[in-house]
């Protein structure tokens, strides 16, 4: 097995046991700091050494398999000790399904049992570096948070266990390659966004344990549908699973959908996000980044192969599920008060496109892809200067940031050219031409839906702009209430954040030049739509890139002549500035219907329908 | 080439005609104001001889991005380019306005603005059905084909309510009727925009100008629809214009909501429901 590969899963852990050897406090968040950074380089050398067999050593699969069931058996004791007794019978279910299959039927794990395809490339590339630059961040910020409250040590070291925890989990299910490695890298997930969870739970009853119980029994029928796959493919593999299933291929589609939904938390309900995301700007956002996003996409793009061609009902109701999820998360972001819950938002937002999208196509999924990675870093950056925010006045609420162009110019400037990026970048690019030409031959519903939310998005970014942009009173930030590595890793994480939204045409270039393992798939000519005429400057070189960056430069130009030779005098009376909550984009629903319990029964609804559909495919 | 520049020119035209011809009937009417029948002409002249607020030196080039956006727009519609250019160009053309409402000191500019984006989202939302029912009635996006279409069709009977939906996004666009945005629900107060006044001058005057050229933007895009000649197609919708803007003087004003519940309805839904319509039938 690849060195490098194996590393990037597995380094991960390896250093969370070397963490607890070193003293607690600054010297362990230097570690984790460290930790991060060494997780990206080894990405970006994964990258760009596709075939990096330089050190190859084998892994023998008793020890996966081990891995694995110590993983469930230690979900079971700390269950048992945290009375989650639910939690507890599931978790004991798993071990016991687990052992059972291992001494009967002793399967061959996959071998590799790691390893990363192009898009898982792309991904993990993306994750990496949303991790190695938020992390300090999320550091700085959390050494003040706890400086106010007891046990600071405790928590900051299972916050730390926690982020190593995320970064093998992650980087494990974007490089799974059997179903036993999804389960196992899923437990992970699961445990770190637990210690996260238990750091910042303040109150008796745990809010997220109804969740927690869903995502354990469908680990549980995972774990249970395994020897079912593997008594009808011969192996535990993905890629062992071809096209000649049978009619239980629909139902191995729908509970990898349903998986990946659940363990990803992506339904589109405010009040399970609320629940599970209930944590300080930062730890919320990485969590969402990564669970929520990056991973469930990573994980359906895997199954690919399975999804494309099934039953056309089954494929239409997971576009539309997607869809609304895409919907749900604009409109969560249009109520919202503070940042970060409108920058949640907008991830559902982001997850859900990539839902609704990756089984359309080929095309559609490399872009997908590009789209995913660029605006998971974008929203991260996003993310940051929220938290800086925070860290520095004390507040997220977007009512508080009318002043921000005086007070802070820079940040003002970053922010403002981020959400231009993550708005025009992929706007005028291909995912234009995808939704009217992909999306529009069969899938009318989700096209209307996918259109309400691209447009409530933008307008919810126009309006924070615009704040951003207005006058205000003129205040000043004292200098030692920004520290230093603020300063350093904004601009740096601009720069990656600019490069990954601009290139997406590249990406995509790049990804027509690769050659495809094509599977199951029809090798679909991916260039058949650049001709087509219309709108595809990002593809085309050049062009597209100009435009972009015209139109960045023009309107960023715009914002800085303003604040730089602006004569605005004195700001007065400004509390009557304060519209941004008055003229709200959802004023205009009568106070008698309620959006939120119309997606709702919308989501529940087409969960049901997609288990029906799939579970009649048994008759 | 020259079709082009003669469309270009007579778009340009054809909406201060229509302003004049609709300041004409009104002075007529009994009960309604008497101006110079010249007045909206002479009240662009007026604007552009007086100079900009002192204290907002950059305020004044916003107008000017907006009105170059908005040239921009209208050659890509004479030219009959792809409808995602015209909506990218109008897009662009009202963050520009926005831009400018927004970099002002006044809490009436930053209103106007956050409504003005409330409003974007409506006719956007519409603009973009409306392209993908286009797509789906005509198999392409670029308008030059959509005209051959609609030359051997009746596109209209095909897309009857997104051609609706546009013109209800005209109306909004003009703060007309029940579509008025204006803040003091007064639509000569501010050229018929729903910025109230953040701007003055000469570029409260090219903020004038752009939403002249904008109207005919939307009136030529609405005339693609009609199934006659392209230039008497672009008269009709034309004449119903006016029609809106002389009905709109006898049409009592609405609470902002229920203007905002009304676009929803009117430019956001009916095009939705003919897009539907058009996979059921």
């Amino acid at each position: 097995m690849d060195f490098v590969v194996l590393g990037v899963v597995f380094g991960p852990v390896v250093l969370l046991f070397i963490s607890f050897l070193i003293p607690q406090g600054k010297a362990s968040r230097i570690f984790i700091e460290i930790s991060a950074v060494l997780f990206f380089l080894t990405a970006v050398f994964l990258f760009v050494y596709p075939a990096s067999y330089m050190f190859n050593l084998y892994i023998p699969h008793i020890v996966w398999k081990l891995v694995t069931l110590l993983t469930a058996v230690f979900v079971f004791i700390r269950s048992i000790l945290d009375k989650h007794y639910i939690i507890s019978v599931l978790s004991f279910t798993q071990s016991i399904i687990l052992a059972v299959f291992e001494i009967i039927n002793s399967p061959e794990e996959a071998v590799p049992f790691v390893t990363f395809d192009y898009n898982g490339k792309v991904l993990l590339l993306a994750g990496s570096c949303i991790i190695a630059f938020f992390i300090p961040i999320t550091l700085i910020y959390l050494k003040k948070y706890f400086s106010q409250k007891k046990a600071a040590k405790k928590q900051e070291r299972q916050i730390e266990a926690g982020i190593l925890l995320l970064m093998a989990a992650f980087a494990g299910l974007v490089a799974a390659n059997s179903f036993t490695g999804l389960f196992l890298f899923w437990q992970w997930m699961y445990i770190a966004v637990g210690l996260f969870l238990r750091t910042f739970q303040n109150s008796e009853r745990k809010p997220a344990a109804g969740m927690h119980i869903v995502q354990q029994a469908v680990l549980t029928v995972w774990m249970a549908s395994i020897p079912f796959i593997y008594q009808k493919a011969g192996s535990v593999q993905i890629n062992g699973l071809d096209a000649g299933f049978g009619e239980s291929r629909v139902l191995i589609a729908v509970m990898v959908f349903a998986s990946a939904i659940v363990c990803g938390c992506l339904v589109p309900d405010k009040s399970i996000w609320n629940k599970l995301f209930s944590m300080p700007a930062p730890v919320s956002g990485i969590t969402a980044l990564i669970m929520s996003v990056i991973s469930p996409v990573a994980v359906l793009l895997k199954f690919v192969f399975l999804l494309t061609g099934v039953n056309n009902v089954i494929l239409t109701l997971v576009i539309i599920f997607g869809s609304l999820v895409m919907v749900g998360g604009a409109y969560y972001s249009c109520v919202a008060r503070k940042a970060a819950q409108i920058l949640q938002g907008i991830l559902m937002s982001v997850a859900g496109w990539g839902i609704s999208t990756v089984f359309i196509s080929r095309e559609s999924m490399f872009f997908t892809v590009g789209y995913t990675a660029a605006s998971a870093i974008t929203v991260t950056f996003l993310f940051a200067c929220i938290t800086i925010l925070e860290y520095i006045k004390g507040t997220q609420d977007v009512e508080k940031m009318y002043n921000l162009r005086r007070e802070m110019p820079e940040m003002t400037f970053f922010m403002s050219a981020a959400m231009l990026l993550f708005l025009f970048a992929p706007f005028y690019s291909a995912l234009q031409r995808l939704l009217f030409v992909r999306f529009l031959a069969d899938n009318p519903v989700s096209m209307l839906l996918t259109v309400a939310a691209l447009v409530l998005v933008s307008a919810v970014i126009f309006r924070w702009l615009s704040v951003l942009l207005s006058a205000g009173d003129k205040t000043s930030i004292e200098i030692d209430t920004y520290p230093v590595i603020f300063r350093v890793i904004l601009p740096l994480f601009f720069v990656f954040t600019a490069a990954a939204n601009l290139s997406l045409g590249s990406l995509y270039r790049y990804f027509g030049r690769q050659p495809i393992p094509m599977g199951s798939l029809p090798a679909e000519n991916i260039e058949k739509y650049s001709n087509l005429e219309g709108f595809l400057y990002m593809l085309k070189p050049g062009k597209g890139l100009i435009y972009t960056g015209g139109v960045i430069v023009i309107l960023a130009a715009c914002f800085y002549a303003i604040y730089r030779f602006g004569k605005a005098e004195e700001y007065a009376g400004n509390s009557d500035s304060r519209v941004f909550y008055h003229y709200s984009l959802t004023a205009w629903i009568p106070a008698g219907a309620n959006p939120g319990f119309i997606i709702r029964a919308a989501w529940i609804s087409l969960a049901a329908l997609i288990t029906g559909v799939a579970l009649s495919c048994l008759k | 080439m020259l079709e082009v520049i003669l469309w270009f020119i007579g778009i340009v035209i054809i909406v201060p005609v229509i302003y004049l011809v609709e300041n004409l009937i009104l002075s007529a009417v009994p009960g309604q104001n008497r101006s110079y029948p010249l007045q909206p002409i002479y009240r662009l002249i007026k604007h552009f001889s007086k100079t900009d607020y002192h204290n907002r030196p950059l305020t004044r080039w916003f107008p000017v991005g907006a009105c170059l956006f908005a040239l921009v727009t209208l050659y890509f519609v004479s030219a009959g380019e792809n409808i995602l250019l015209v909506l990218s160009g109008l897009v662009m053309m009202e963050l520009f306005i926005l831009v400018g409402a927004c970099s002002t000191k006044e809490a009436y500019g930053i209103m106007a603005a956050q409504r003005g984006i409330s409003r974007l989202t409506v006719w956007s939302f519409a603009l973009m059905i409306a392209g993908a029912s286009l797509y789906k009635a005509v198999g392409t996006l670029k308008l030059s084909l959509v005209v051959q279409y609609s030359a051997g069709n009746v596109l209209l009977a095909r897309l009857p309510l997104v051609a609706t939906g546009l013109f209800a996004v005209a109306m909004i666009k003009g703060n007309l009727g029940y579509f008025d945005f204006g803040i003091n629900a007064n639509t000569m107060s501010f050229l018929d925009t729903a910025l109230y006044t953040p701007y003055g001058g000469r570029s409260l005057g090219v903020i004038q100008l752009t939403q002249w050229i904008e109207t005919g933007i939307w009136l030529k895009l609405i005339s693609y629809f009609l199934p006659w000649q392209p230039w008497i197609s672009f008269l009709v919708s034309a004449v119903f214009y006016l029609a809106a803007m002389l009905l709109n003087a006898v049409v009592p004003k609405m609470p902002w909501k229920k203007v905002m519940m009304n676009s929803w309805i009117w430019a956001g839904g009916l095009p939705a429901i003919n897009y539907i319509w058009l996979y059921m039938l």
